[in-house]
């Protein structure tokens, strides 16, 4: 009888470990050039497109329960990219972005809310930390999640194997609000800037 | 005899031929800019290639490096030519 209580016993922990276990980490480095962020600025003389592929960060997510998902992506200011390099150059300049002095944006994701799953896959909000030019703002943006397991392999052509995670987000934020020249240029450069997030993080088997 | 008097025949020349340049460069600019794509921007140093990785199906911008000529030129060739097409007036007035 003590056999079968302690087997029981041993099974319940094995079991409630193996939950515990379904929480992966994601990394969101990504040698392919996959991950972006673009963005677009619609003023009423001109449309600015541009995106930034220096993504780099770590997202932890349990499929079973994605209200607990945390993490944070950075983007390299530098790897911001326009179609014109002139255009580039006053863009990562001191004058706008000043990438030598803030050379990331950074977005830390505190909480979950709203949580859905669809045909897309998991819908939510999610709110956290966004830091652009040195200025942090407390922000809530759409994203859906969808979790892809064991699609590694075929993103590594067999070379590992594990999981994917792809986060897809698109938010406005308000470039006065980080100190991006208040006020100045609207004409040309347009107060609001759409932003659009879509990033693969892989979490290879152990 | 000046070549700015509008009736000797090398001011006609010189007139005739700032007219006809000013027209011959605002027609090439504006041809050779609608035959590159009549872009309403500004130059581009490169283009956008939007590709769609078939793993994830994340859509994503790639760039190509490539001449796009924008408005800018346009409008300075424009300008140019006129400022040529109205110095051919200016030099008649001056007979």
């Amino acid at each position: 009888m003590r056999k079968v209580t302690a087997t029981i016993i041993t099974l319940a922990l094995l079991s409630a470990a193996s939950l515990q276990a379904e929480s992966k980490t994601f990394d969101f480095d990504d040698p392919k050039g996959v991950n972006s962020i673009s963005f677009t600025l619609d003023a009423p003389l001109e449309q600015i497109n541009g995106s930034g592929k220096g993504v780099t960060g770590k997202v932890t997510f349990d499929p079973d329960a994605p209200e607990t998902t945390s993490g944070k992506i950075v983007i390299t200011t530098g790897s911001l990219t326009v179609t014109n390099d002139t255009m580039r150059d006053h863009m990562l300049g001191d004058g706008w972005l000043d990438a030598e002095s803030h050379p990331e944006i950074t977005f830390v994701a505190k909480s979950m809310s709203k949580v859905e799953t669809t045909e897309k896959g998991i819908s939510a909000h999610l709110a956290g930390s966004f830091t652009l030019k040195g200025v942090t703002k407390e922000i809530v943006v759409p994203v859906t999640l969808t979790y892809l397991p064991d699609m590694l392999s075929a993103r590594t052509n067999g070379k590992a194997k594990g999981d994917l995670l792809v986060i897809r987000s698109n938010f406005t934020i308000n470039r006065s609000d980080y100190g991006i020249k208040p006020g100045q240029s609207t004409d040309k450069v347009a107060e609001v800037i759409e932003l659009r997030l879509a990033i693969a993080g892989a979490a290879p088997d152990a | 005899m000046s070549i700015f008097n509008a009736s000797s025949p090398t001011g006609n020349k010189l007139r005739h031929g700032l007219r006809v340049l000013g027209a011959v460069l605002i027609l090439t600019a504006f041809v050779v800019w609608f035959k590159a794509g009549a872009h309403t921007g500004f130059t581009k140093n490169r283009v956008e290639v939007f590709k769609v990785d078939p793993i994830t199906q994340i859509e994503y911008t790639d760039y190509k490096e490539s001449f796009v000529m924008g408005v800018e030129y346009l409008a300075a060739a424009s300008l140019t030519g006129l400022g040529l097409i109205a110095s051919g007036f200016i030099f008649a007035r001056k007979q």
